[in-house]
């Protein structure tokens, strides 16, 4: 698909997480110009959600939402925030399965029930039988180009897929088997992971380059805690040990070690904060785990799957080490600037204060 | 004669909602409406930390 926007530009864009500048604005007018050459339209489907991932990707600041869901995405069927209702409805999503066999890409947000044959989540009906959501998945995913699943529930299963996972719910992975599937997890992602994956298979026909969660690396590919605000906290060994204190926060049950996603950068709101530079601890709602663990433990303690296991561990005793090296050092350096140790004299303490 | 109108799905909500509403003689005889999503997401959070109801619930 021609575009004046080199793909080497378009990464650099993406993974810069430029603060305060939404990188749907910089994408607006290369995919309206895609959209207007044929680009493939989107059908949004929800499912055992909450909404929050719309209501995120609805936080599109600039543009302002009403010109990307008209000119920017070829949004044809979304229950939230299209004017039709019923069967008017059904009949637009089905026309435009019909009108784009594999020329479609289908956002699923929200796990998909499989419990009680997907009776927990029905979507619509068509010729007067109920549809599940699982079977609607299955039908209209199977045809789409690609299937997006936007948001922790839709990716890995999330919160209703926690155990004891009341209705069966699972990821569209384990749905959808004959299509790519991209999976944008987050509770909810931030709207440019969802606006800037969109615009990648826009402009360029294929999808963003991948880890092993199925996650784009040029979003999810750091940790939080390596560009953390309060990483300096963390090498000093100060930790937080009520909410609002200053220091790290991982006593306070941070999962940022463990969290792979860039909003230590990219910042929400348009820029203007982010969970840990609120004071709320990271509960690593990006990871297929999510929310497997108690939020406001500390991690090594936290339930994971046998494949994390040793990377937790790893994690752990690396924590330890640099814990013991972090409060050693601020030791030593504190003896060395005679901020601890043998007073001189009252006076100069009272100077020091 | 009994007519039935349905309306499944309701848009422009959050969630998922159907409305099945039977007509005779132009008024109204019965209307039913039905949630069609069922998470339980208070068995989720059974036999949980009391705080993660914090981070689950608001997610309704």
């Amino acid at each position: 698909m021609p575009t004046k926007l080199s793909r080497r530009d378009f990464m650099k864009l993406c993974a810069g997480g430029a603060a305060a500048i939404s990188i749907s604005g910089f994408l607006a007018p290369f995919m309206k110009e895609a959209v207007a050459a044929g680009a493939p339209p989107v059908i949004w489907l929800e499912g055992s959600a909450c909404t929050g991932c719309s209501v995120s990707f609805l936080n599109t600041v600039h543009p302002d939402i009403e010109k990307v869901l008209m000119e920017v995405v070829s949004l044809r069927f979304h229950e939230t925030v299209m004017a039709a209702s019923g069967d008017l409805a059904m009949d637009e999503l089905f026309k435009t399965v019909e009108e784009n066999k594999k020329n479609f890409i289908l956002v699923v947000e929200g796990a998909i029930p499989t419990g009680a044959d997907g009776k927990y989540c029905i979507l619509g009906e068509k010729d007067g039988h109920h549809l599940t959501f699982q079977k609607l998945v299955e039908e209209v995913g199977s045809q789409a180009q690609a299937v997006l699943s936007f948001g922790t529930c839709a990716a890995f299963g999330g919160i209703p897929a926690t155990p004891p996972n009341p209705t069966g719910c699972k990821g569209v992975s384990e749905i959808v088997k004959t299509r790519p599937v991209v999976n944008i997890p987050g509770c909810p992602p931030h709207p440019d992971w969802m606006v800037g994956t969109i615009a990648h298979i826009l402009l360029y026909g294929d999808l963003p380059e991948l880890d092993t969660f199925g996650r784009p690396k040029m979003f999810f590919g750091g940790i939080i805690h390596d560009n953390c605000p309060r990483r300096q906290y963390f090498d000093n060994g100060i930790f937080a040990k009520n909410f609002g204190d200053p220091g790290c926060l991982l006593e306070l049950g941070c999962k940022g070690p463990i969290a792979h996603c860039d909003s230590t950068t990219r910042l929400w709101n348009n820029g203007v904060s982010w969970c840990i530079k609120s004071g709320a601890p990271c509960i690593a709602c990006t990871e297929p785990e999510f929310p497997g663990w108690p939020m406001y433990e500390r991690i090594p303690e936290m339930p994971v799957g046998l494949a994390m296991t040793a990377t937790v561990d790893q994690i752990g005793g690396i924590l330890g080490a640099a814990t013991a090296l972090g409060i050693g050092g601020h030791l030593a350096g504190n003896l060395a600037t005679g901020r601890i140790g043998p007073k001189k004299n009252k006076e100069e303490k009272e100077g020091d204060n | 004669m009994a007519q039935t109108i349905i309306v499944d799905p309701v848009t422009r909500i959050e969630g998922h909602l159907a409305v099945e509403v039977e007509v005779e003689d132009g008024v109204v005889v019965d209307a039913k409406s039905k949630g069609m999503l069922f998470r339980g997401l208070e068995l989720i959070l059974q036999g949980r930390d009391p705080r993660d109801a914090v981070q689950i619930m608001q997610r309704t």
